[in-house]
């Protein structure tokens, strides 16, 4: 075999037999120019992206490295803070959540609020439009307001916003923070005012969600990382935290990386299913040289000399394939980082990646050359006799034990890089198993495409309706035409289909969810952070906007002081200690279980009427987990100050997805009732304009407290869920595209076939338009039948996701289906019109000449 | 004495068609000399091609045994038969059987070629020229009519001077005037080049001009004889 790759009149007879087919084979390689394209893509963006989080690793920070807190920092901590800030630069942020409100469109917002002292960021820049605004910030009573709101309320320099207490002129818009991606203030949009006037806003009360930072700019000869181990003993008794840039680099790196991964496994479906294609047309080509490999056996070219040939026409075509693939990719890689770039926290630049374009290459050519094989070994075993029979040979051609072999090669192949896609922190086995899953469910996804596909020839086949005029039935049974590419084609428009439809299923499934989560007489709207004496006055405005007091929950704030008889201090020494036992609780107190709360263990404490009762709290299982605790077991709460023994009475289990406070721990009554505590009013507004008159009153009346609303939710879950789908849909986009490519060349291999087809019709008396009918039929057909493959698929998988993952009765609306599936029906006509151009107007006497 | 080029002895052929098994050649045993030449003629579905396969080295039989050019066949591999074939063997298709998409030069050049020897296209050439197509070295076989593509493929089965040459119903898609010309052409060269041949037909006036003919009927030898019909129920309509 090798001798015969290597034997010049191989490659002459190679150079010879192509003379005629070379634009035919090139349309079968072309199937996988765009899988090819994908990867070489996909590929340069993961190098983009290595090389900007490398450049840009500082600025992710904007410091060496933060310590971030949710308390104030303790004494220790500030001495510690005043000691480096005289050897290195410090800046300060207080953050924390409120509701925003511009007097001039009547509109509110949940935001995050910033105010910065200091030089911050010390690497990278707050982008701001004017260019000057964060640097004149503090000049005045000014704020900056993040491009979002911007947008969302139609918001423009020099409006006035109101938070808390204080009216700020909007100086600038926001648009960029070092380290931060766009799509964050989709879910919290940003609001920087200067420190001065943080007090005044009177925002920060009991129960307030504040996060205090402490950025700091070291001198170049010291490491950040040092100066961190040497403050972890004072960080270890309070509940802050520091972070290097070198961490924060490691962790986006980590991330950035998975993301790379899902884009490269979704690339190589799409080169997966070009080199499908290509094994089917190659098949045709194949089944089409029998004669002439029959005669060269004949003339005395060994089984390796007839195989070497179709090997080097595949190899030289696989080779242009993927060389116009990498070009391709090139050109993609260019827009795929502005595709992402909501999701990037970095800039990224475009860049030429050799090794990426290495990468696609090989692993173009080597799928294409693999698939091609499949067929090719064939060629192996034609037999010379065909020159005096036609009929022989096609059992020894289906049956080259070959094709296991190559089949497991293709396999392990898939294995290979599905396992070089998972994550290289674990371990080696672990990875394998995890690569094993994906090719697992790659294969069972095309196993089962191909039997949805195949049942549906199969029973039109058996069902044929007889009935039907003759142009539907010709153009049903044209789907089964000698040397038919109609399986292929299914499986590759198929599967691009059932990846972006379930895209648009999984998005209809969120949405439905935390839609369901607000059935009638079920609170929709959330007022939190209201204090003991704002309780009263709150609940008379929502009675005066006519906003039922649905329930109002009491919240205290508090700290674990120990678990099981170790004290936090104790844990930290003896390094027991575990994150859960660091957090700050928001908790609450009553005597029976909510709509979202199961008991899984024990019994809900009752009321404590003395003083000698034993406090039995309720917990969540997870928490249970986290800290370890089983029932009976004692736990011991700071609560602002005053140590609280208590005994876990019992575990829950909650349903965290409601709009409405849920509570990891609970408390009986009788216990926290004189503990500093503020509130949160449930209530139900009737439609979106009632929920935004309610939050105007309230606003006005309480700048302090927050809403949170359904309608809210609802749309910042599908903004982001449209920016995910694009990303995904893009990708699944090659799929399509390659499957329309096998398409076209599956349209143009059998031009001939047409030609022959229509001009035998026109001679036995079919006008022009019944053979045009004959072929729109039968492309509607195909079209209908690849689509309905995936749709159907796609429906199967998120109804199996919904019970299995989401837990939830998930009914996919019918009309993105078949929209989906109108489009493919169209898109398969119009490729099949556009190809057969010209087969409807040849000369029948010019075409049976010919045959004679 | 003259070398024995093609030694057949009990040649068997049989094939599963379902359950049954259908003997499709019974103990044919014939052989042949250097420069005899032989008619294989039958009725349709008695064999003649099927052993015109055997002979060659396309197939293999069931049992018995089959010689060329005193090299037994039988338990070669199909990679070394295929090289026995380039060595002594031509052939000539009733569907020309050129290769598509070579010109009539490379057609002819193919069997030469395949024997990885440095090639000289002047007796190619010669070749063709030879048989009226000297013109029309460069054209393809889409560019021939029938009779200038059986011409090519005529000299291709000549070009590595084969010890014996297989033609498999030779005329048998020709009108009569071409055929006339393409059986002159046939004998005239094989007679030149001293090859026996081996011509499978079903027309009689063709059989007749070889030296012999070998009647087949249901897979068994009715006649071999010199150029004359034995059988007086034999009926050329028949064939």
């Amino acid at each position: 075999m090798i001798a015969s790759l290597f034997n010049r009149w191989t490659w002459v007879m190679a150079w010879r037999d192509s003379r005629t087919h070379r634009q035919r084979l090139f349309l079968f390689i072309s199937s996988i120019i765009l899988g090819t394209a994908a990867l070489v893509a996909v590929n340069s963006l993961g190098e983009s992206l290595a090389l900007a989080v490398s450049n840009q690793a500082k600025s992710l920070l904007g410091a060496d490295f933060l310590i971030e807190s949710r308390q104030p920092f303790s004494k220790e901590l500030e001495r510690a803070v005043d000691s480096l800030a005289k050897k290195a630069d410090v800046a300060r942020e207080i953050s924390f959540g409120s509701m925003v409100y511009f007097p001039k469109q009547a509109k509110t917002r949940l935001s995050q609020i910033r105010a910065v002292t200091g030089d911050f960021p010390f690497y990278g820049t707050i982008e701001t439009e004017p260019k000057s605004a964060y640097k004149t910030l503090n000049t005045g009573r000014h704020a900056l307001i993040d491009n979002t709101l911007a947008i969302q309320f139609g918001v423009q320099l020099g409006d006035s916003v109101k938070i808390g207490d204080v009216s700020f002129l909007v100086s600038g818009i926001l648009k960029e923070v070092p380290g931060e991606a766009a799509v964050a203030a989709v879910i919290g949009p940003r609001v920087y005012i200067p420190p001065m006037y943080v007090d005044s806003t009177n925002l920060i009360q009991v129960g307030s969600r504040v996060t205090y930072k402490a950025f700091f700019k070291l001198p170049s000869r010291v490491g950040a990382k040092a100066v961190v181990d040497s403050l972890k003993p004072i960080l270890n008794l309070t509940s802050a935290t520091a972070t290097t840039a070198e961490e924060r680099q490691a962790s986006l790196g980590r991330t950035l990386e998975n993301l790379y991964r899902f884009l490269n496994l979704v690339g190589f479906i799409a080169l997966l299913l070009g080199s499908v294609g290509v094994a089917s047309a190659v098949n045709v080509y194949v089944k089409q040289k029998l004669q002439t490999v029959a005669t060269l056996r004949c003339m005395g070219a060994s089984s390796s000399q007839a195989f070497a040939i179709y090997l080097i026409q595949t190899f030289a075509m696989g080779l242009i394939g993927v060389s116009i693939g990498a070009a391709l990719g090139v050109f993609v890689s260019a827009f795929l980082p502005r595709l992402l770039g909501d999701f990037l926290p970095i800039q990224v630049e475009f860049i030429i990646s050799l090794s990426a374009i290495a990468i696609g290459v090989a692993i173009g050519l080597l799928m294409a050359i693999a698939f091609a094989l499949l067929p090719l070994i064939a060629v192996r075993n034609i037999s010379p006799l065909l020159v005096l029979r036609s009929s022989v040979d096609d059992e020894n051609i289906q049956q080259d034990r070959l094709r296991y072999v190559v089949f497991a090669f293709i396999t392990l192949v898939v294995l290979l890089f599905a396992t070089l896609q998972t994550d290289n922190a674990l371990s080696i086995g672990e990875r394998l198993k995890q690569g094993a899953f994906i090719t697992l469910g790659l294969g069972v996804s095309f196993g089962l495409l191909a039997l949805v596909a195949k049942g549906a020839m199969v029973s039109a086949r058996k069902f044929f309706p007889k009935r039907w005029n003759y142009v539907l039935r010709q153009g049903l049974a044209n789907l089964y035409r000698p040397n038919n590419q109609t399986l292929v084609l299914m499986l590759s428009l198929g599967f691009g289909t059932m990846l972006i439809s379930l895209m648009y299923l999984l998005q209809a499934m969120l949405i439905q969810q935390v839609e369901l989560t607000s059935k009638e007489n079920q609170p929709n709207l959330v007022f939190f952070d209201v204090q003991s004496d704002q309780r009263k006055g709150v609940e008379e405005l929502l009675a005066a906007v006519d906003a039922p007091v649905m329930r109002t929950i009491p919240i205290v704030t508090m700290r674990i002081a120990a678990v099981k008889g170790k004290t936090v201090a104790e844990a930290r020494r003896d390094s027991t200690i575990k994150s859960a036992w660091l957090w700050e609780y928001r908790v609450s107190y009553r005597d029976t279980l909510n709509e979202t709360e199961t008991l899984v263990k024990g019994e809900l404490g009752k009321p404590v009427t003395s003083p000698n009762d034993s406090i039995k709290i309720s917990i969540n299982e997870f928490l249970a987990q986290a800290l370890q605790v089983e029932l009976n077991d004692e736990i011991t709460f700071d609560v602002q100050g005053v140590p609280v023994k208590c005994f876990v009475g019992s575990i829950r289990k909650v349903d965290f997805r409601r709009i409405q406070p849920s509570f990891s721990i609970l408390f009986p009554t009788g216990v926290l009732e004189d503990a500093p505590q503020f509130y949160a009013v449930l209530t139900r507004a009737t439609d979106d304009e009632h929920s935004a008159e309610i939050q105007q009153a309230m606003v006005e009346a309480f700048p302090n407290v927050s809403a949170i609303d359904l309608g809210l939710i609802l749309s910042t879950v599908d903004s982001i869920l449209d920016k995910v789908s694009l990303v995904i849909e893009f990708m699944a986009l090659f799929s399509i595209l390659t499957g329309v490519a096998v398409l076209i060349g599956s349209v143009l291999i059998s031009r001939f076939q047409r030609i022959r087809e229509s001009v035998l019709l026109r001679t036995l008396g079919a006008v022009r338009r019944q053979v045009v009918a004959i072929m729109t039929v039968e492309y509607l057909l195909l079209g209908f039948l690849a689509s309905l493959s995936g749709v159907m698929l796609s429906a199967m998988a998120s109804v199996i996701l919904a019970q299995t993952v989401f837990k939830f009765a998930f009914v996919p609306s019918p009309l993105p289906i078949v929209v989906m599936m109108m489009v493919m029906m169209l898109l398969t006509l119009a490729i099949g019109t556009v190809g057969s151009r010209g087969v409807h107007g040849q000369s029948p006497l010019e075409v049976l000449r010919n045959e004679v | 004495m003259s070398q024995t080029i093609l030694s057949v002895k009990d040649l068997t052929k049989t094939y599963h068609s379902g359950e049954q098994l259908l003997t499709v050649l019974h103990r044919v045993s014939f052989s042949l000399s250097e420069g005899d030449s032989c008619a294989i003629v039958g009725p349709s579905g008695s064999g003649k091609t099927t052993l015109l396969g055997l002979c060659a080295g396309l197939d293999r039989q069931t049992s018995g045994s089959v010689s060329l050019c005193g090299i037994t066949i039988d338990t070669l591999s199909e990679d070394d038969r295929a090289k026995v074939r380039n060595q002594f063997v031509g052939f000539v298709f009733q569907n020309f059987q050129l290769i598509p998409t070579l010109t009539a030069l490379e057609n002819v050049l193919v069997p030469l070629e395949l024997r990885g020897e440095k090639v000289d296209e002047k007796e190619a050439i010669e070749l063709l020229d030879r048989v009226g197509l000297g013109k029309r070295l460069y054209h393809y076989p889409a560019q021939l009519s029938g009779g200038e593509q059986q011409r090519v493929a005529i000299a291709r089965s000549f070009i590595n001077r084969p010890k014996i040459l297989f033609a498999d119903e030779p005329t048998g898609n020709l009108d009569g005037e071409t055929s006339e010309k393409i059986e002159s052409l046939l004998f005239e060269l094989n007679r030149e080049a001293k090859t026996t041949l081996v011509l499978v037909t079903h027309n009689l006036d063709l059989a007749r001009k070889t030296e012999r003919i070998i009647r087949l009927k249901n897979g068994a030898v009715v006649s071999d004889s010199l150029n004359e019909i034995q059988n007086e129920n034999f009926n050329p309509t028949m064939i």
